[in-house]
């Protein structure tokens, strides 16, 4: 405690002074208070709060287990050699030897999805031997389908897949001592180009090239065009389910509209758009979201959003006297200055508008090789509105927020649409760019204030989105 | 009504005890935000925050010393989050603290507490905080450092420079009244 007396004069001075308090500020104290805490002593946001806990822990429990369906399973070496190279590795072998040699398969299904292929251990769809389709070979050669011999000069066994009914199996291959047609042989060749590593385990994909001549039953539904990418654009592995968590910042843009009710409104519409003005507002969001295998998306989370405005006005003229002590060398007083100025004092703040809101978006997914483009619309459902600053009441004079019943406790529903680029760093990292525009169907003022106060919020989406 | 029956009474919400509570403190809780804030208003403000903070926590207070010294220190700290920390280092350039002179008390005992605390809201902000901190709440230099996260150094100087402009306001203020009286 100082000692100093002029301190301590001071000290007991204003130690127990009371100010005069205006009477009615403990209830603007608890109407903020009910305010702060009424959002979540709802059971409605409980629930959807515990809704969206389970959904990311399904999300983050489905990302980290096991899947064989979305594994690619290492095939042992030998194995995965002759596989690569089926030409050769049919040359070597007698007709009699196939149907024991290749024990490996191909899924049925994967005809299907025209997409990887996984040769899988629990798949045991055995493979059969040429001689089981010596008649649709026959069937087709009568019929001009089958690939007659060529001036290519390639030989070798024309390994196809067939579906036999009975034995619900397929068989790839070429019968050895038949000519293959130029175009297939290089197709087929293309297609087993990417020879793995030394000792690594990869996936392998079915050479499209095979199926040209599937028996019409087992051919695959032909697909002139589609949006889901071939294996080697396999990148964003559309075909399985996926499951994200992302994470974004954006600098917001506010636009606010304030239209008032009636005309007796209109100067305190004027003057709150003449005394306040925009700022840089931003939003953060956190969100897991789910992609099928055909590409549609949905995507929820936590989005908080910060509008910021400023609030400035100037006061009106007022006048002080400033008088100047004169002193001599010696420190005694030898007069005294008056001078008289007019000044007109200048307030400013910042007036923050804070809304935290559950984005509930639906959208596509379309995967290319790097990048994956999305498309997002959907509502954002706020869970309250936090309005915290100054404006000028219906007598124009500044009051703080809290003294005017003028905003909601929540927000109404908003519009918002999002298109997006997301640029793969990494098998699970993908950093986000994503524009987006956000609509409030209805002001964020109450029915009873004398203005409508509404706002459209563009920004930019900025962050990082991890595979689960 | 006792502290302890009041308290019980705002932990359970009750209108009548939350006002004996204002009533009883919301004056000197709001001189304290005065002297901290620049205007008003804000003053006003702070003292709502405070208050807030004052109603949420009362379940805290363990009545190891008194209530109102326990407010006192909520309503501080809410006042010192509000402040502008940079104002000290814009205030210590170019400004010659001089030697820590006394000053007759007796100054200070002729002006009303609404004139001090009228001088002490035009000191600089730095100024003002220190100054309240250590000479009016009895905080040790080494406190307000940790408080205001400055230097001890930066404190005393602060609390000199303060002490000084805040003496030549009353000086000037009491000439003033001098003038106008021999008029």
């Amino acid at each position: 405690m100082s000692t100093n007396p002029f301190d301590r004069e001071v000290r007991r001075k204003l130690k127990n002074y009371e100010s005069p308090v205006s009477p009615d500020l403990l209830d603007k104290v608890l109407v903020r208070r009910q305010r702060r805490v009424t959002p979540f002593h709802s059971w409605g946001f409980r629930a959807l709060f515990l809704g969206l806990v389970i959904f990311g822990g399904v999300a983050v429990w489905y990302g980290l287990s096991p899947n064989e369906s979305r594994e690619e399973i290492p095939v042992p070496k030998q194995q995965k050699s002759e596989l690569q190279q089926p030409l050769a590795f049919f040359e070597n072998q007698q007709e009699a030897d196939l149907s024991e040699a290749v024990e490996s398969v191909v899924e049925q299904n994967v005809f299907d999805r025209e997409e990887k292929t996984v040769f899988s251990e629990n798949s045991q769809t055995k493979a059969i031997a040429p001689r089981g389709n010596e008649h649709l070979k026959q069937a087709r050669r009568e019929q001009g389908e089958w690939p007659e011999a060529s001036s290519s000069g390639v030989v070798a066994e024309q390994v196809l897949a067939a579906d036999v009914e009975e034995e619900k199996s397929v068989w790839l291959g070429y019968q050895k001592g038949e000519e293959v047609p130029t175009e297939v042989a290089a197709e087929q060749r293309s297609a087993v180009s990417d020879k793995p590593a030394e000792g690594e385990a990869e996936s392998i994909f079915l050479p499209t090239a095979l199926l040209w001549k599937l028996p019409e039953e087992a051919k695959p539904v032909p697909r002139k065009f589609s949006l889901v990418p071939g294996p080697r654009c396999a990148d964003f592995e559309q075909g399985v389910w996926q499951f994200f968590f992302d994470f974004t910042f954006s600098p917001d843009f506010a636009l606010r509209s304030i239209r008032p009710k009636d005309e007796q409104s209109v100067p305190l519409a004027l003057k709150r758009l003449e005394t306040e003005s925009a700022k840089q507002s931003y939003s953060l969001g956190a969100a897991f979201s789910s992609v099928s295998p055909k590409g549609m998306s949905f995507r929820t989370g936590f989005a908080y959003t910060q509008i910021n405005e400023r609030f400035a006005y100037q006061g009106d003229t007022e006048e002080r006297i400033i008088i100047s002590i004169i002193y001599d060398d010696q420190g005694q007083i030898i007069g005294t200055d008056t001078s008289y100025e007019s000044y007109t004092p200048y307030y400013a703040s910042s007036n923050v508008y804070r809304l935290f809101d559950i984005p509930v978006l639906f959208g596509y997914q379309l995967g290319l090789k790097k990048f994956a483009l999305t498309f997002q619309g959907g509502t954002y459902i706020n869970l309250f509105l936090a309005p915290e600053g100054t404006f000028f009441s219906p007598e124009l004079q500044p009051v703080s927020f809290d003294e005017i019943p003028a905003f909601r406790k929540r927000a109404s529903l908003s519009l918002a649409v999002a298109f997006g680029i997301n640029y793969r760093l990494n098998p699970r990292l993908s950093l986000v760019f994503e524009p987006k525009f956000r609509y409030f169907f209805s002001p964020i003022t109450t029915k009873d204030y004398l203005l409508e106060q509404q706002y459209m919020v563009v920004g930019l989406n900025l962050g990082a989105k991890l595979r689960l | 009504m006792t502290d302890r029956e009041l308290i019980e009474g705002c932990i359970r919400e009750e209108r009548a005890c939350q006002e004996e509570l204002f009533r009883r403190y919301a004056g000197k809780l709001l001189s304290i935000c005065r002297r901290y804030a620049r205007h008003e208003m804000e003053a006003e403000d702070l003292l709502q925050d405070a208050l807030i903070r004052i109603f949420d926590h009362l379940d805290k207070f363990e009545y190891k010393g008194s209530l109102e010294g326990w407010m006192r220190r909520i309503t501080v700290n809410t006042a010192l989050k509000n402040c502008n920390r940079s104002g000290f280092r814009k205030e210590s350039i170019g400004i010659d603290a001089g030697q820590d002179q006394v000053v007759d008390p007796e100054a200070v005992s002729h002006l009303s507490e609404e004139e001090l605390l009228h001088l002490i809201r035009e000191l600089p902000e730095g100024y003002r905080l220190v100054f309240n901190l250590y000479a009016i709440e009895g905080y040790s230099h080494k406190e307000i450092a940790e408080m205001l996260d400055i230097k001890e150094g930066t404190s005393r100087s602060q609390l000199v420079k303060a002490r000084k402009m805040l003496q030549d306001k009353i000086q000037a203020l009491k000439t003033n009244y001098y003038e106008h009286k021999s008029f």
